[in-house]
């Protein structure tokens, strides 16, 4: 009985936290986004093409996950600092970036309904070890934003950028640390179409 | 009193930047990060520090032809390693143990602005193609030997040889440098490396073989007969190089820059014994 209501304590201590937070969606546990040693080679594959192949995936992943935790945030009404998240996949501009605009949603009270809609990712620049190329279409075009009253204050200008990103190794993990965006009226004709 | 007129004043700046939050800025003379909710900031990492003296003036003016020389010494490497590459195409029986180009990144953010224009049309132009993702172009052979029950094409046989993918590109704009470039590809022409020692030279992108076709007619533009098999144990390595042309625009200006790009397949050659009692 007594353990019943200890978990029952606990239960309402979680949901006043919540309310008292901005949102109560619990920052995810950390990704990795390493690149596998490459073991193996099949005869159509060299070991370079394997690395190469297994570097744009773990970019890609990072990438992934970094919208993913962005979204998250945004949903959440910003943030004041970076997450573990989003220190673990951007570094440089991209996270600079990332996070003032997180930081003036905080500021303002803003919060975020729906999510941004990758449509495609593709490579877009040649290998390098320590550096690879993604370009990205991203549709933003979905995601409302809703002041503290609950008035909709979404911008009326179009939301979908195709972005081509640059994706760094640092310390063995691949981090988003540049992002150029073109804004676009759609997808079509652009690399990263689905 | 004045404690009060900075607390209202801190007020007034914290409702600019709000206010200002949304504001979009100039595309074509901004590299700029895009967030989700619209707001897109310039990449450019810190502002520049006040120049104080005559020093700091001329090292300031030293920047700008510092990285123009920089990035003019990343498109030459740039521009090298494509010239390479094409030839080692061209001297490859298959294309393997050739390098693609490493296409920089081409910092032009850092030197590019309203008051200086240093990236030519041309040299941004380069630099779009190299940031552009031509498809992939697999060697195209038809009929295919997996029509038949021995999974091989026949000595002698005339074999239809076509670029197997999207044959344009385009037109896609990119902007580089503050200048806008339109790029539309189109593959000009296909070599293809047959794995027994022969060549063949196509225009255009080749005429794709579909079951309508008359049995043992040729191919009107692109085709090839094996005169040896590959059999038995063996398979032939038929490299297809395709020689994109990217037509450029931007500024007023055009020009072309070819870039090519190679896929191979294996297949199985072997002779058909005709049986006569």
């Amino acid at each position: 009985m007594a353990l019943r209501r200890r978990g029952f304590v606990s239960v309402g201590a979680a949901v006043a936290c919540c309310a008292l937070a901005a949102a109560c969606t619990p920052e995810p546990a950390p990704i990795s986004t390493t690149s596998p040693t490459p073991t193996a080679t099949t005869p159509t594959e060299s070991h370079i093409e394997r690395q190469m192949r297994l570097d744009y995936e773990a970019a890609e992943k990072a990438y992934r996950a970094n919208r993913a935790e962005q979204a998250r945030l945004y949903l959440a009404g910003g943030a004041t600092k970076a997450t573990s998240t989003m220190r673990a996949t951007a570094t440089g501009s991209y996270l600079r970036i990332t996070l003032e605009a997180l930081q003036r949603i905080k500021k303002v009270g803003w919060h975020a309904s729906g999510t941004t809609e990758i449509v495609g990712v593709v490579a877009n620049t040649g290998w390098r070890e320590k550096e690879v190329g993604l370009t990205s279409c991203e549709d933003s075009s979905v995601v409302r934003f809703f002041d503290r009253t609950g008035r909709d204050v979404t911008p009326s200008s179009n939301r979908r950028y195709v972005q081509v990103l640059k994706v760094v190794k640092r310390s063995g993990h691949w981090k988003v640390s540049e992002a150029i965006s073109t804004r676009v009226t759609d997808f079509e004709g652009q690399p990263c179409e689905a | 009193m004045r404690s009060l007129k900075r607390h209202v004043g801190s007020i007034g700046i914290v409702a600019i930047v709000i206010s200002t939050a949304w504001t979009f800025p100039a595309w074509s003379d901004e590299t700029v990060t895009c967030t989700d909710a619209g707001l897109c900031i310039n990449i450019a990492k810190k502002p520049e520090r006040s120049i104080r003296s005559s020093g700091d003036q001329r090292a300031a003016n030293q920047r700008v032809p510092t990285a123009r020389k920089k990035f003019a010494a990343a498109l030459a490497v740039y521009d090298r390693q494509l010239a390479r590459y094409g030839r080692c195409l061209q001297a490859s029986p298959n294309g393997t143990g050739c390098n693609q180009p490493n296409s920089p990144w081409l910092r032009t953010n850092t030197f590019s602005g309203a008051r200086n224009q240093p990236i030519s049309a041309g040299q941004a132009a380069a630099v779009a193609v190299a940031r552009l993702q031509l498809p992939t172009i697999a060697p195209g052979i038809g009929p295919s030997p997996k029509l038949n029950p021995w999974n091989m094409a026949a000595v002698g046989y005339p074999l239809w040889l076509w670029a197997d993918g999207p044959t344009h590109v385009g037109p896609i704009t990119d902007s580089v440098g503050g200048l806008s470039v339109s790029l539309d590809a189109d593959i000009s022409s296909l070599t293809f490396r047959m794995g027994d020692g022969h060549s063949i030279n196509c225009a255009g992108s080749g005429h794709e073989w579909t079951p309508a076709v008359e049995p043992g007619a040729k191919s009107p533009s692109c085709g090839y007969s094996y005169s040896k098999p590959s059999l038995p144990g063996g398979k032939y390595t038929v490299a297809a190089i395709a020689n994109w042309a990217v037509t450029w625009t931007s500024n007023s200006q055009s020009g072309v820059i070819n870039v090519p790009a190679v896929a191979t397949t294996e297949l199985q050659v072997g002779e058909l014994q005709v049986l006569v009692r």
